[in-house]
């Protein structure tokens, strides 16, 4: 069967499915009403660049911000409050620091596995030393690299990215996937060598369908290093998100974008499909929470948004 | 298809609903969802053992990095401007290291963007070479028939001047006059050759003309190498680091 007909045929299944179950709402509330709220904690970083260290307090305009040590303790301290976290990073993990010139991206990868990182994408930096020299760090990363639309079957990372991962949580399935920017004009050819880039929108509608429709997951993240937007018509997260359907949540970077909050984006279905970036460098880390409710009587999504600054500028 | 049902009360829905095939599985449903952005600034507690981890690659690295390899005779900046100083000396050093390994070469062509600092007038670092070309470019040759000379003079115009050594020219109401490559007048029917890095000969920056380049040859050195090279013979040689505004690039006003 291919994917087209599958989908077809889920989506149907899901209506009329849907509907069957709408009729015994009020059975399934009155057997089974308890509070069964399940917290997902998502915190998530992009472009991060070697900022091991903070920036020097050397006047410019980060002076004193990010540092892996800082983010680190804050995890710990988010994963003591909480018990379902994921941490995710969408890319560009390498280059901006002579940690990576010297290191070749050892430090990044190390530190990240320190941190428990379950997942990033690769990012067109991610590059900068060849497909070799991504290769060679890929035994310091304990976490998978989720990239869907790069096909590397002629080069040396052959079977070792994967296209999405099934997370599980407090009885949650969460899906897991990764879209890569265009490498041509981007990377040097010679760095991504026989990398064959598929188009972003056509591969997440077909992964997204696999991760919600056979591999039944509760919420589905996307982490993409398409950008946040642009001028023209390049494809970017919020045309990804408009042209999807079964994405929740699409944590973006590349374009190092600091977003006041996140963007809610009407998808092919007419649902939600958030939209986050946090800047670059490390200096923030984002944080959605996501509350799932076992009664599906209610049937309504609920979306607070906190920006909390704590620590001022933004 | 097999189906895993978790949740009781859509279980029994299922079951109820016999005539249903069984593919669908009901997904939780998102009631509420927080954001929070946290600022990692200098209010942030450290994980000591991070800092633990990562001391002895800093302690080597700064070692490395902290090196003087050269002397600046003074600040050279890149305001923005037809030619700057840091342009001229970067341009200037790259030629001359490119023509040791090519004497053929006549020009070259870097981007403003591609120059990421500027340098303090006194000791230059190895960090700060890295500063100003953090990226592993390397340095790569191509021949140019002389349309694809004259659609990088364009270019040039277009972006009111980016970092050249061996090029000159005047721009005046959006037009390149007076241009000469390696002191002879700019001619079209003629092939030249550019020195440039493969970031750029590749296409990137809106070069696309230059992969239309009729040769290629890639030299295989780092345009950072090439550069820590030139400053460590200047200062072997008991030279400074020093670039002038020699007019290579003028804009003409009306």
């Amino acid at each position: 069967m291919d994917a087209l007909s599958l989908k077809k045929i889920n989506r149907r299944d899901f209506i009329r499915a849907g509907a069957a179950t709408a009729g015994m709402l009020a059975l399934g509330n009155t057997a089974f009403a308890k509070d069964r709220t399940v917290q997902l904690t998502v915190l998530h970083t992009n472009d991060v660049h070697s900022r091991v260290e903070p920036f020097p307090m050397d006047g410019s305009r980060n002076q004193g911000l990010g540092g892996v040590a800082r983010r680190a303790a804050l995890i710990n301290q988010i994963r003591r409050e909480q018990d379902n976290v994921l941490l995710l990073d969408a890319g560009d993990i390498f280059q901006g620091t002579p940690y990576f010139n010297l290191y070749g991206g050892e430090v990044e990868m190390t530190l990240m596995s320190d941190m428990g990182y379950d997942a990033a994408t690769m990012g067109n930096h991610d590059f900068d030393n060849g497909i070799a020299g991504f290769v060679k760090q890929l035994p310091h990363a304990n976490f998978p690299f989720l990239v869907s639309n790069y096909n590397f079957d002629n080069t040396e990372l052959k079977g070792k990215t994967q296209s999405y991962k099934v997370f599980k949580k407090g009885g949650l399935k969460i899906g897991v996937f990764g879209l890569g920017i265009e490498l041509n004009g981007l990377v040097n050819k010679k760095n991504y060598g026989d990398t064959i880039y598929l188009d972003p929108i056509a591969k997440a509608n077909e992964v997204a369908s696999i991760l919600k429709n056979d591999e039944h997951c509760d919420l589905v993240i996307c982490l993409s290093h398409l950008g946040y937007k642009y001028k023209d018509e390049k494809v970017s997260d919020q045309i990804l998100a408009k042209s999807t359907r079964n994405i929740n949540l699409i944590i973006g970077g590349h374009t190092h974008t600091f977003m006041k909050a996140p963007e809610d984006i009407l998808n092919l279905d007419g649902k939600v499909t958030t939209v986050n970036q946090v800047g670059f460098a490390g200096i923030n880390l984002g944080r959605l929470d996501y509350f799932f409710n076992h009664d599906a009587g209610t049937h309504k999504m609920v979306s607070a948004v906190y920006p909390v600054h704590q620590y001022g500028l933004v | 298809m097999k189906t895993v049902i978790r949740i009781k009360p859509v279980a029994i829905a299922v079951a109820l609903s016999a005539a249903l095939p069984t593919s669908c599985q009901q997904h939780l449903i998102v009631t509420k969802s927080n954001h929070e952005q946290y600022n990692i600034d200098h209010q942030t507690r450290e994980d000591s053992s991070i800092v633990k981890y990562y001391q002895p690659y800093k302690e080597k690295m700064q070692a490395e990095m902290s090196r003087v390899v050269g002397q600046s005779a003074k600040e050279l900046t890149k305001p923005s401007g037809p030619e700057t100083l840091m342009g001229n000396y970067f341009s200037d050093a790259l030629l001359k290291e490119g023509l040791k390994k090519d004497p053929n070469i006549q020009f070259t062509l870097s981007t403003k963007g591609g120059l990421r600092t500027t340098f303090p007038e006194g000791n230059i670092t190895v960090a700060k070479v890295f500063e100003l070309m953090p990226f592993e470019n390397e340095m790569v040759v191509l021949q140019l028939n002389g349309q694809s000379v004259k659609d990088l003079i364009d270019f040039v115009v277009k972006k009111d001047g980016e970092p050249v050594a061996g090029l000159r020219m005047k721009i005046k109401n959006g037009v390149a006059s007076d241009v000469t490559i390696a002191g002879q007048p700019f001619d079209p029917a003629k092939t030249y050759t550019l020195l440039t890095y493969d970031y750029l000969a590749d296409g990137g920056d809106e070069l696309d003309f230059l992969k239309r380049a009729t040769a290629r040859k890639d030299i295989g050195i780092k345009v950072r190498d090439a550069l820590l090279e030139n400053i460590k013979e200047l200062t072997a040689q008991g030279k400074k680091i020093d670039a002038q505004l020699d007019g290579r690039i003028i804009i003409e006003k009306n």
